[in-house]
C-alpha cells in the first residue's frame, strides 16, 4: 500500500468520528423510545412491533450500526497501537497536565461500553440462558388483536434483578463519559470547531452525556422502585 | 534553599539509562532553573564528573531549545513558560524534582536530558513554508490582511517548536505543532494557495515519524509555553479532509 492510501492519523480519527456521531444519533432515537415505557404497556410494544415489521429498514439499520461498530472498534485498536509505539519509554512521573480523567480513559469506557452492548443484546435481544423466559412473553394490540413480543413486560421483569439493573448503571456510567469526551473530540477531529465555538461545543457535549446518563438510567431505576410494573 | 534532584542520565542513545540523586544547598530562590543546573554541572566538573547534558539557548523563552519534563509536567510547573523562565521559588523548601527527557520515539534521547527533535524539522522541510519569495519587510502591506486574519495567523505563528505538546500528549501526537505551522501559512495570501500541497505534506511527514493521533485531551494547549490554542487542531483537521478529498476524487494532482 502507498503512503497516499494508508489511512493517516487523521484519518483514523475522522473515521472514529464520522463512526461515533452515528452510534450516538442511534442511542438518542433509543433512549426517546424508550421512555415509552412510562406509557402504557401497549404503547411500547407496539413502537417494538412497529420496529420490527419492515425487515428491510430493521436490516438496513442493524447493518449500518454493525459496520460503525467494527469500524469504531478497528480505529480503537489502531489508535491504542499508534499510542503504544510512539512512546516506548514510559515517563517516571506525568502529570495529567489538564487533561480531563474521561478524555484519557476512552478505552477503558469503550471496551466498558462495547461489554455492556453485548450483554444487552444477549439478554433482549438474542433471549439466551438465563433470559431465555423472554422469548416467551407475549401480549395483544388492542385493535388487530395480534400476538406480539411483550416488551414492557420483558424490560420490567429483566431489570427488576438488583446485579442486572447494576450492570446497566454501570454500562451507562460507561456512556456518560465516553460521549462527554466523544462528542468534544468529534467536533475537532471533523474539524468543525474554533475558539468561539468551543464553550458551547463542550457545553453540548456534557449535556448531552448527562441527557443519556440520566435518560436512560431512569428506567432500572424507576422498575427497581416499582414506579413501572 | 534546600533541593533534592532525579535526573535521568544516560551517556549514549543506545545505553540504559537511570535516575540519579543530587541533594543541591544554599539555592537561591531567585536563580532560574537552569541556572541551578549550571551551579550543578560546575560543581560535577571540579570533581572531575561528566556534567548533566541539557539543552538551551536563548534562556529568554523565546527559541525553544530547553526541553525538561520537570514532575511531570513539560517546561515544569507554571503556565506559558519555558524550562529557563522556571525560577526556583516555584519549588517547596526540600522538594524532591525529577527531571526527564522529553519522550517520545520520533524524539530519540541523545544523552541525558537532550533529546533530537530533528523530527519536527523534517515536518517544515515537508511543507511548512511559503515556495515564492515574499519580498522584504516592507513588501508586508503589498497584499492587504484583514487585522483579525493576520492576528490569528499571528497567534499560530507564536509556535517555537519546543515539543513540548508531544511530550505532555498521551498519543505522542504532534498535531498541535502542525496545526499551528499549517494555520500559520495557510491563513495569510502567500500562503493560502499552497495550503492543500503543505497540510497533505506535513501530515503524511507527521505520521511518518511516528507521532501518534490526537485525543484531544488539551494538554498540549496547557502545557505550550506560548499558549497555542488547540483550534489549530480543528483548523488542521478539517484542511486535511478537504485536501485528502480533492486529491481523492482527481480535482488536484496526488501528491508524491
Amino acid at each position: 500500500m502507498t503512503e497516499r492510501n494508508a489511512i493517516s492519523t487523521i484519518g483514523l480519527k475522522i473515521l472514529m468520528g464520522i463512526t461515533g456521531f452515528i452510534l450516538v444519533g442511534y442511542v438518542s432515537l433509543h433512549m426517546l423510545g424508550n421512555w415509552q415505557v412510562f406509557l402504557p404497556a401497549v404503547y411500547i410494544n407496539q413502537y417494538a412491533y412497529l420496529l420490527k415489521s419492515i425487515p428491510l429498514v430493521l436490516w438496513t439499520v442493524r447493518l449500518v450500526l454493525f459496520v460503525a461498530f467494527v469500524v469504531h472498534i478497528w480505529s480503537a485498536i489502531r489508535l491504542a497501537q499508534l499510542r503504544r509505539s510512539a512512546r516506548p519509554v514510559p515517563y517516571d512521573q506525568r502529570k495529567p497536565n489538564g487533561a480531563s480523567w474521561e478524555s484519557r480513559s476512552m478505552l477503558l469506557t469503550g471496551i466498558g461500553l462495547g461489554l455492556f452492548v453485548v450483554f444487552h443484546l444477549y439478554q433482549f435481544t438474542w433471549h439466551l440462558p438465563p433470559f431465555s423466559a423472554f422469548e416467551g412473553f407475549t401480549a395483544r394490540l388492542s385493535e388487530t388483536s395480534r400476538s406480539v413480543p411483550d416488551v414492557h413486560r420483558m424490560m420490567v421483569e429483566g431489570l427488576r434483578n438488583l446485579w442486572v439493573a447494576g450492570a446497566y448503571l454501570l454500562g451507562m456510567g460507561c456512556l456518560f463519559f465516553h460521549v462527554r469526551h466523544g462528542i468534544d473530540g468529534l467536533f475537532s477531529s471533523l474539524g468543525l470547531v474554533n475558539r468561539r465555538s468551543f464553550p458551547w461545543e463542550r457545553w453540548l457535549a456534557h449535556a448531552l452525556g448527562w441527557v443519556f446518563f440520566l435518560g436512560f438510567s431512569i428506567i432500572p431505576v424507576a422498575i427497581a422502585l416499582g414506579w413501572v410494573r | 534553599m534546600r533541593v533534592i534532584l532525579r535526573i535521568w542520565r544516560q551517556p549514549f542513545p543506545e545505553e540504559r539509562g537511570g535516575f540519579v540523586e543530587y541533594v543541591r544547598e544554599n539555592v537561591r530562590p531567585d536563580m532560574s532553573f537552569l541556572e541551578m543546573l549550571d551551579e550543578l554541572n560546575h560543581d560535577l566538573e571540579l570533581e572531575g564528573k561528566e556534567p548533566i547534558a541539557f539543552e538551551h539557548d536563548c534562556r529568554e523563552g523565546i527559541c525553544g531549545s530547553c526541553s525538561l519534563m520537570i514532575n511531570g509536567r513539560p517546561h515544569g510547573p507554571g503556565r506559558a513558560t519555558t524550562s529557563c523562565q522556571v525560577y526556583m521559588r516555584s519549588f517547596r523548601d526540600g522538594e524532591q524534582i525529577t527531571v526527564e527527557p522529553f519522550r517520545t520515539k520520533a524524539f530519540p534521547v541523545i544523552k541525558d536530558l537532550v533529546v533530537d527533535r530533528s523530527a519536527f524539522d523534517r515536518i517544515l522541510q515537508a511543507g511548512g513554508y511559503i515556495s515564492v519569495g515574499t519580498g522584504q519587510a516592507p513588501e508586508a502591506n503589498t497584499i492587504p490582511v484583514p487585522h483579525d486574519v493576520a492576528e490569528e495567523a499571528f497567534d499560530a505563528a507564536h509556535c517555537i517548536g519546543c515539543g513540548a505538546c508531544v511530550a505532555t500528549c498521551i498519543n505522542s501526537a504532534a498535531v498541535l505543532f502542525v496545526g499551528a505551522k499549517a494555520r500559520h501559512l495557510g491563513l495569510l495570501p502567500q500562503g493560502k494557495l499552497e495550503q492543500d500541497l503543505r497540510v497533505l505534506r506535513m501530515v503524511r511527514a507527521m505520521d511518518r515519524e511516528g507521532f501518534g493521533a490526537c485525543s484531544f485531551t488539551r494538554a498540549c494547549e496547557a502545557v505550550c509555553p506560548k499558549e497555542i490554542s488547540v483550534e489549530v487542531i480543528s483548523a488542521l483537521n478539517r484542511a486535511y479532509w478537504l485536501a485528502r478529498t480533492k486529491e481523492f476524487l482527481g480535482w488536484r494532482k496526488p501528491i508524491a
